[in-house]
């Protein structure tokens, strides 16, 4: 078949759909200010289709703006989004192919559920009949099939979450934003709804742009995370990644808990350089990597507790004593507190491989921190 | 709960009798066949019988009726819509248009009362709407009826959770249908109240519509006066006696429209 020359104008249209296949959404240098306060800093970021993303970092990171400015319920001051590679910066709220699981849940007081879920089919001027036969499907996939026709004041936090979630997916869009949807729920009902809600983006393949200030919910649902702080992307990847290689002091200790140590550089051989940490001399292993800091003569360091060996007769490289002052039981794993001179040092091991003799409050051992479990920050 | 005192209780027994007898006397004294004087001679409900056969009365009580629904029905349109864009949108201007809100409610009825009679006066002179009549006073007693209607809207507004306007923004709702579909049906109860109190305080004014009222625009608070003048009639009793009750009526639905939204559950 013959292709006819495709002119100027077509191509450029040709080439947006492209775009469009990989990435959701799409932010570039979006910065939001709240008189003197910068909500956002210049936040560049690209969500790819079908991925489970969330949003991590203290109140007040920012991500709650992010996620009001891709609803188009704010707008930003600077910068550009994209979603399903169209410039919405014109796209008023109610055009956007995007829907909101609000915090507040905000269903409808004065509409039954099936009214509530209802709404956005009818506001799209959809069939009665498609109407009735769609919301009872997503009531079904959520299991609120038997609250059809309560008033929200009637349900349980756990039902109202059903419902605002159904009311949003029921729309199909192209990407579900959900803000804290889990934040005023208990432990229990949380757990069960973070596997819920994991195995529901799975199945629809709808984009999810999650945020929480909950890491663990983080950890255990994202595919990527993008971790927040003060208006700007502090890391960006997926969960593993984050957790065992932080770049930042921020990202080491907002996610798990970790060590930090650091120090002057004392020598360099080939990739391995010696710090004179506050424990001691400690000898890490940069491969490719080699933060700037490297040339400034200092290098930031973490390790996590459950990395920390302890070992009464230990001694040798990267091996320091330290005194045991406390011991937290808590079920599967007990956590030390040691004082290694003046530097408080914490250590976590699976109580499954105990059988270590004697390691008493008060007792001296000595702690292997392995080249491989120490991670140099950038700052 | 602590017990009254005896001087404390007499005090406030005082002041209810005060409040309530010479409305009471006024009810009661409807029913007294006297025609004159304070004596009473026999229980009657021919006075207000004759209310009915008195034109007069009847065109009043019609004026009444017309110029209270008219300037309800404009007014509460209005200031519900005042009330929303106050506690809903940002705009240049907001905080002076919020402060100024409140001044109708302060003002002396008097001094609106004068100052709305010059500005139609000067108005009149272009315009032959302004020829003082039924016009005029729906006009005034819109103006005086918006600020309330706007502060019962924006106080119910107050209760409810923006990001519900939002969701159904989300949900694909314009601005209009937001409000239409959304917003007005939960504030509902807010509009209701807001309009009864409207209706009563128009029900009962005398000031402003005295002012402002032209031949054959007679209100019955206007009737009543013109005819104490002449001396208290069982008839002027009798008028008062409904004009209370319709007054009363109005303020006991806005109370049991405010507390039958609590019963019907709408949440906070």
């Amino acid at each position: 078949m013959q292709v006819t020359k495709n002119s100027g104008t077509d191509a450029a249209a040709t080439s947006e759909p492209k775009k469009a296949d990989s990435s959701a959404i799409e932010l570039e240098s979006v910065t939001r200010r709240f008189g003197q306060v910068e909500a956002l800093s210049c936040v560049s970021l690209c969500i790819n289709r079908g991925e489970f993303f969330s949003l991590l970092g203290p109140s007040g990171c920012g991500k709650t703006t992010l996620l009001r400015i891709v609803a188009g319920l704010d707008l930003p001051d600077e910068g550009a989004v994209r979603i399903g590679g169209v410039n919405v910066h014109d796209v008023p709220a109610h055009r956007r192919p995007v829907n909101t699981v609000f915090q507040s849940y905000a269903l409808f007081p004065h509409l039954v559920v099936f009214d509530n879920i209802a709404f956005g089919l009818r506001m799209k001027k959809v069939s009665s009949s498609a109407i009735a036969e769609r919301v009872k499907r997503v009531m079904a996939v959520v299991e609120i099939a038997s609250l059809a026709d309560r008033k929200p004041s009637q349900l349980s936090g756990g039902q109202k979450q059903r419902v605002a979630l159904a009311r949003a997916i029921v729309n199909e869009p192209q990407v579900l934003l959900l803000d804290e949807p889990l934040g005023a729920l208990d432990l229990k009902l949380r757990k069960q709804l973070q596997v819920e809600l994991h195995q529901l983006q799975r199945r629809l393949g709808i984009t999810f742009v999650y945020v929480t200030h909950d890491q663990d919910e983080a950890l255990t649902m994202s595919d990527r995370i993008a971790i927040m702080n003060h208006g700007r992307i502090e890391q960006l990847g997926a969960p593993e990644e984050l957790y065992e290689r932080p770049r930042r002091r921020f990202v080491a200790q907002f996610l798990g808990s970790c060590n930090l140590l650091g120090g002057a550089v004392k020598s360099r051989d080939g990739s391995v350089v010696s710090v004179q940490t506050g424990v001691g001399v400690l000898k890490v292993d940069l491969g490719a990597q080699m933060p700037d800091a490297v040339q400034r003569g200092y290098l930031a360091l973490a390790i996590r507790p459950e990395k920390v060996v302890l070992d009464p007769a230990g001694a040798g490289i990267n091996c320091v004593r330290a005194r045991i002052e406390a011991t937290v039981y808590s079920g599967a794993e007990t956590q030390y507190l040691l004082r290694c001179g003046e530097h408080p040092l914490k250590a976590c091991l699976m109580n499954a491989t105990a059988g270590r003799p004697g390691l008493r409050v008060g007792q001296e051992v000595g702690v292997y921190l392995p080249p491989d479990g120490l991670i140099p920050l950038e700052d | 709960m602590r017990r009254l005192s005896p001087p404390l209780w007499l005090t406030a027994g005082a002041i209810y009798l005060f409040l309530y007898a010479p409305v009471a006397a006024v009810m009661v004294y409807s029913f007294n066949s006297a025609r004159f004087g304070a004596g009473w001679k026999g229980f009657t409900t021919q006075w207000y019988g004759a209310l009915l056969e008195n034109t007069q009365a009847v065109d009043a009580l019609k004026n009444t009726l017309l110029l209270a629904i008219l300037s309800t029905l404009v007014s509460t349109a209005l200031g519900t819509l005042l009330g929303y864009g106050l506690s809903r949108y940002r705009f240049p201007g907001k905080v002076p248009a919020e402060r100024f809100l409140y001044l109708p409610v302060f003002i002396p009825d008097i001094v609106m009362a004068v100052s709305l009679l010059l500005f139609y006066s000067l108005l009149r002179r272009w315009w032959e709407f302004f020829q003082l009549g039924l016009s005029t006073m729906v006009l005034a007693h819109v103006t005086f009826q918006i600020p309330f209607v706007a502060i019962v809207v924006r106080s119910r507004l107050f209760d409810l959770d923006p990001a519900i306007e939002e969701a159904a923004h989300d949900l694909g709702a314009s601005s209009w249908q937001t409000f239409r579909y959304v917003a007005l049906p939960m504030m509902f109860p807010g509009v209701v109240a807001g309009g009864l109190l409207a209706f009563t305080l128009s029900l009962d004014d005398f000031v402003v519509s005295f002012f402002t009222s032209g031949p054959g625009s007679t209100t019955l608070p206007i009737l009543i006066y013109s005819s104490v003048k002449r001396g208290v009639t069982p008839e002027i009793n009798a008028l008062s006696t409904l004009l209370v009750l319709a007054s009363i009526s109005g303020a006991v639905s806005v109370m049991l429209f405010q507390r039958g939204r609590t019963v019907k559950g709408w949440p906070a």
